[in-house]
């Protein structure tokens, strides 16, 4: 899961100004200018599970590693990427790319960064030991040392947002040169990196205390001293120590919430879209949703404005197509899901059903982010077109047992699985990993062997993958966009946005997708 | 004594089974994006989940008896290292509560049973009603509402690290409360039940003034029954603190445990179920060496 | 979890549990307040939860996003949650599901609680260890570890919570009953059966079972609030009865996030369940002064 987190910012386009948000993102205030010094505290959910280069960190394990491993490029403020460890680059042919390292950078141990490091890094996540193998290994052919501060890296496939990627994906982020071979027993719970922090201390369970890495080479950043990721498992007692100041930061605000926060005095909020997505996937294999009319009816029968006003409080935008606002690559011209009770009740009375025959189906849901909540509107919702929907919340692990083939589990139990989807690595990766006949996969937790039987969705697919114009793009994931609708294979339901809050002192801070704003511009007013 | 072993022998038996019968494992854990259905397998035999369920239980009960408790599937650090880091706060908390529940519970006993119907006896009815129908996480929510969210008193989680042991105020509190009230209830008719006894008159007849009588002899035999409590709660007690630190986000044992389960860390499950069993059988026959050795009348 | 373990046995006749099991009601009438008005709640709460049809004013899942977070109102007792739902007509059916949850593991603990008890403490030797140290084993665990893990394999549903709850209670009943199954196994009547060559089994319903009633049905009664606390701590933890089927625990843990903008969603149903919780706990006390001689005071 925490790939696709990674993965869901990927897309910010390179010189592209950020898209329009469905409300506005504020960032704090910026009265006088930076001043050098003092402690962030920042209360999270949980701890990342490890820190090491070949393992799955989980999503805070993301939040973490890019604050200590520099990737060969970054984001700043803006979401724009600059050059980070790599200062200019080229790309002779779509499948190579060659890199130019600085010459100052270092890491917090004092060794200057070199292509040494970058290429180990590279090889390294790729070999057969490293958990994340599978996705570097795709993509990336060979990494070769030109010379000391000079990169070749070379790709399977064409790869026009590997620049995007490597900003937001701090797995790319560079350790020095055999640091696995020398970590001895502490590869799990430290990492060197060249970014503006370094690893102070880890209580697991407790607190994780970054320090500024003293040879970062864009001073006078990173403003702050340090910064302390306490664990708060509870939203409500992370609101609290916001509120009396044991906390600067938020990592997280729970959408019920925002609206006490925002009447404090002394307290920030931020938001912005996000690519956190609810949706509702049919089992198309079997009863009732071999059914197109059925599928199609379920979709109008949901009022996804009162869901996002209701579960989301606001805080979301009903979900026009495959991609959020946030992401350059949505279309505002993309119609909006209709909510038509009416027509649904006729397309359920085509399909046979009726209130002698009520339409009956599982919905199964997680408890992740407002799925829950959702998923007791849809059931209110579709009650008034005469469907009668069971709700089953299961654990994630059980949720997602079927989809990782766990040994006694049979998809075809499933009829309808409601889950937060966080977007993969580029768009059309991720309709891609979704629809594609090889990979059909829907959120019920369900790889469907042999995927929907479409070939106009599959050619269609089929061209996204491979293409690399923009404006063609656009135009096949218009086309793709309709075809889903006219197959009807999900119910889209709404996209939430990130949420996050700061006391006054701090300055610099903006929210992003999710937590990847890079920590570098912060600074405390006393 | 000996029993002790296959208790816990059980309990690992009994939770193995349960969570190896819990739906999902801990793939659905660790992969981050959807894998392959080869990597998926790889994954599956590298964790050595796919061997035969009696194998696996005795692979890892072979390591346990050479001491290693194995290694989380998630964090790959050693399940005795993460159990022993978050095993101070939840005895803090366990003591702490028991700390409340016999201050509270023993003077508060001990004023009431003497002054039967006084304003004291009322106190306490009135606590012994609330500690009996207030469960612990709702005793917690409340205490939260009125001490941290009004009064911002005391911080309504975090850990010791952080607060010191401010942070175990709430919680012990909450905890302690239930068992303040058995405790205050125990010892009330204990002292009422004594003072009815013939100790009174032998000691009055020995020349005791009446002060040292009630001091002395009601508060030694006070405690039998407080024993009986402590003892026979232990498994209870941890119950409780297992929900108390959910309510209050505390990195104890309990959220440990709960955060296992939740993610099919076989190893963090089975370790830390086997250490809180082992707690639980220790404290009993501790108690029961206790109750012993201070009524010589009670057979073992 | 609060209950009170009865470990001794309890020496009474035949005749004098009859004559007691009489006279049981009469003096719970005529006892303490406390214990009289623990069978009012108790009959309150089981009438809720039967006549929660009747009784509740609007449908507990009737969803309004209109009407959210209202204060009490007439139309509204105790105005509306998050969804724009009556909450009064939630917990009210909170009580149904809370009640059946606890009655029905309840009995299923007995149940299988008193076939092991009184099958040890009958057979004695060998069948005895093994069924005590089973009991010992099950004891071991902090009860919530045994209900999670179970919740986690069966999933939540209420039959299936009913079963997790009642297996978690079986160690105590299995112990009372064969406490007293040591006591009565002495008695003549017993020795007499067996003289007259009875069936094992014919004198272990007709003869044992109903002479161990007394503590079993304080120890009953006593179980009943622990099984409710049980199933809300189960919905705390995520792991309780699905939505939108309201029990007092999940309408407690629902309510837990909105503490700060409208704590009346916790603090309500928190109420109630405490009531509830309260009143079968005096119930149990004064069934226990009753049925057992050597009750503490």
């Amino acid at each position: 899961m925490n790939r696709l987190l990674r993965r869901l910012t990927v897309f910010m386009a390179t010189a592209v100004v950020v898209a329009a948000c469905s409300s506005p993102s504020s960032s704090s205030g910026g009265s006088g200018s930076p001043t050098r010094g003092g402690t962030l505290t920042i209360a999270y959910p949980q701890d990342p599970y490890t820190l090491s280069p070949i393992h799955d960190g989980g999503e805070q394990g993301h939040v973490i590693g890019g604050l200590i491993r520099d990737r060969l490029v970054a984001y700043d403020d803006s979401e724009k990427v600059v050059p980070a460890l790599a200062t200019s680059w080229e790309t002779p042919d779509p499948k190579t790319w060659i890199f130019h390292l600085r010459t100052d950078a270092k890491f917090s141990t004092g060794a200057l960064v070199s292509a040494t490091d970058v290429k180990y890094t590279l090889d390294r996540i790729r070999q057969n030991d490293s958990q994340i193998a599978g996705v570097y290994g795709t993509y990336i052919n060979t990494v070769t040392i030109v010379d000391p501060h000079t990169v070749n890296i070379t790709l399977n496939v064409p790869y026009p947002d590997l620049l995007v990627d490597m900003a937001d994906d701090f797995q790319l982020g560079i350790v020095p040169n055999n640091w696995l071979e020398t970590c001895g027993s502490n590869c799990e719970t430290t990492v060197v990196g060249a970014g503006p922090f370094m690893l102070k201390e880890w209580v697991k369970g407790d607190h994780l205390t970054l320090a500024r890495n003293p040879y970062y080479y864009r001073a006078p950043q990173p403003y702050l001293d340090s910064v302390i990721f306490r664990v708060v498992q509870n939203p409500e007692t992370a609101i609290a120590d916001l509120r009396t100041g044991a906390a600067d930061v938020l990592y997280s605000v729970p959408l019920q919430d925002v609206g006490t926060l925002q009447k404090t005095s002394n307290v920030v909020v931020y938001t912005h879209g996000s690519g956190l997505l609810t949706e509702i996937a049919m089992n198309t294999a079997v009863a009732p949703f071999t059914s197109l009319a059925v599928r199609q009816a379920i979709s109008l029968g949901i009022d996804r404005n009162a869901i996002v006003q209701t579960a989301l409080y606001g805080y979301g935008e009903v979900a026009r197509g495959v991609f959020p606002s946030a992401m350059p690559e949505y279309d505002p011209s993309t119609p909006a899901p209709t909510y038509d009770p009416d027509k649904a009740k006729q397309l359920l009375a085509q399909a046979g059903y009726g209130p002698s025959n009520p339409l009956k189906f599982t919905l199964r849901t997680t408890t992740e982010a407002f799925t829950p909540d959702e998923a007791v509107l849809i059931q209110s919702q579709l009650a008034k077109i005469g469907v009668q929907v069971q709700i089953q919340q299961v654990e994630k692990s059980a949720f997602y047992g079927v989809m990782f083939r766990q040994p006694g589990t049979d998809y075809r139990q499933w009829q309808a699985g409601m889950a937060v989807y966080f977007w993969t690595t580029v768009p059309r990766w991720y309709v891609y990993a979704q629809w594609d006949k090889n990979e059909y996969l829907n959120s019920t937790g369900v790889n469907l062997p042999g995927g929907y039987p479409d070939p106009t969705l599959q050619s269609l697919l089929d061209q996204a993958r491979s293409g690399s114009n923009p404006a063609t793009l656009k135009g096949l994931y218009a086309q793709i966009n309709n075809q889903l609708n006219t197959d009807a294979l999900y119910a889209l339901v709404a996209y939430q946005q990130n949420v996050q809050a700061s006391t006054s002192k701090v300055h610099g801070f903006k929210a992003f997708f999710e937590f990847e704003y890079p920590l570098r511009y912060v600074w405390l007013s006393k | 004594m000996a029993l002790a072993v296959p208790v816990l022998l059980g309990c690992s038996v009994l939770v193995f089974l349960l969570i190896h019968f819990a739906p999902g494992d801990p793939i659905t854990s660790l992969i981050g994006v959807y894998p392959s259905v080869d990597q998926v397998a790889i994954m599956r035999h590298q964790l050595g989940l796919d061997q035969p369920l009696p194998i696996q239980y005795l692979l890892w009960l072979g390591r346990v008896l050479h001491g290693d408790l194995g290694t989380s599937l998630l964090t790959h650090t050693s399940v005795a290292s993460s159990i022993l880091q978050r095993l101070p706060t939840t005895l803090l908390l366990t003591a702490m509560s028991m700390a409340w529940a016999l201050l509270i519970g023993i003077t508060l006993g001990i004023a009431s049973g003497f002054r039967r119907g006084g304003f004291i006896d009322t106190v306490s009815r009135v606590l012994s009603i609330i500690g009996i129908s207030v469960p612990p996480f709702l005793a917690g929510i409340i205490l939260i509402l009125i001490f941290s969210v009004q009064l911002n008193l005391f911080p309504p989680g975090g850990s010791l690290d952080q607060y010191g042991l401010l942070a175990l105020v709430l919680p012990s509190l909450a905890l302690g409360i239930e068992y303040a009230a058995v405790v205050l209830r125990f010892t009330r008719a204990s002292i009422l039940e004594v003072l009815e006894q013939g100790y009174i008159r032998t000691a009055r007849a020995k020349g005791l003034t009446p002060r040292a009588v009630e001091y002395r002899h009601a508060f030694g035999n006070a405690l039998l029954p407080v024993l009986t409590v402590v003892g026979l709660r232990t498994g209870t007690l941890l119950s409780g603190a297992l929900v108390t630190e959910n309510v209050f986000s505390l990195p104890g044992l309990g959220t440990l445990l709960t955060g296992a389960i939740g993610l099919r860390d076989y190893p963090l499950v089975l370790g830390t179920t086997l250490v809180m069993a082992f707690m639980v059988v220790a404290v009993n026959l501790a108690v029961d060496l206790a109750y012993g050795l201070i009524d010589p009348r009670i057979k073992l | 979890m609060s209950q009170s373990v009865i470990d001794e046995p309890i020496s009474v006749s035949r005749a004098q549990v009859r004559s007691q099991r009489h006279n049981a009601w009469f003096e719970l009438i005529l006892r303490s307040p406390a214990s009289m008005a623990g069978l009012l709640i108790a009959i309150a709460a089981i009438g809720i939860g039967l006549f929660a049809n009747i009784l509740a004013p609007h449908d507990y899942a009737a969803v309004d996003v209109t009407q959210r977070f209202l204060p009490p109102s007439l139309g509204h007792p105790f105005g509306t949650d998050e969804f724009g739902r009556d909450l009064l007509s939630r917990v009210i059916f909170g009580a149904r599901t809370s009640l059946i949850v606890a009655l029905s593991s309840t009995l299923v603990g007995a149940t299988l609680g008193v076939v092991l008890g009184v099958t040890a403490g009958y057979f004695g030797r060998a069948s005895d260890e093994a069924i005590m140290r089973l009991m010992d084993i099950m004891l071991a665990f902090p009860s919530i570890v045994l209900g999670i893990a179970l919740a986690t394999v069966l999933g939540p549903s209420i039959s299936n919570l009913a079963l997790i709850i009642g297996f978690i209670q079986i160690p105590a009943f299995a112990r009372v009953a064969r406490s007293s199954t040591l006591v009565v196994k002495a008695q003549e009547y017993v020795v007499a059966a067996r003289t007259l060559g009875q069936s094992n089994a014919g004198i272990m319903i007709r003869h044992v079972v109903p002479n161990i009633l007394g503590p079993l049905v304080v120890l009953a009664s006593l179980t009943v609030p622990g099984a409710i606390v049980t199933e809300a701590a189960l919905s705390f933890l995520g792991l309780g009865v699905q939505p939108p089927t309201p029990s007092w625990g999940n309408l407690v843990f629902d309510g837990t996030r909105f503490i700060y903008s409208y704590p009346l969603l916790v603090a309500l149903p928190g109420i109630v369940l405490s009531i509830a919780v309260l009143g079968f706990n005096l119930l149990g006390d004064g069934l226990r002064d009753v049925l057992d001689p050597r009750s503490r005071r």
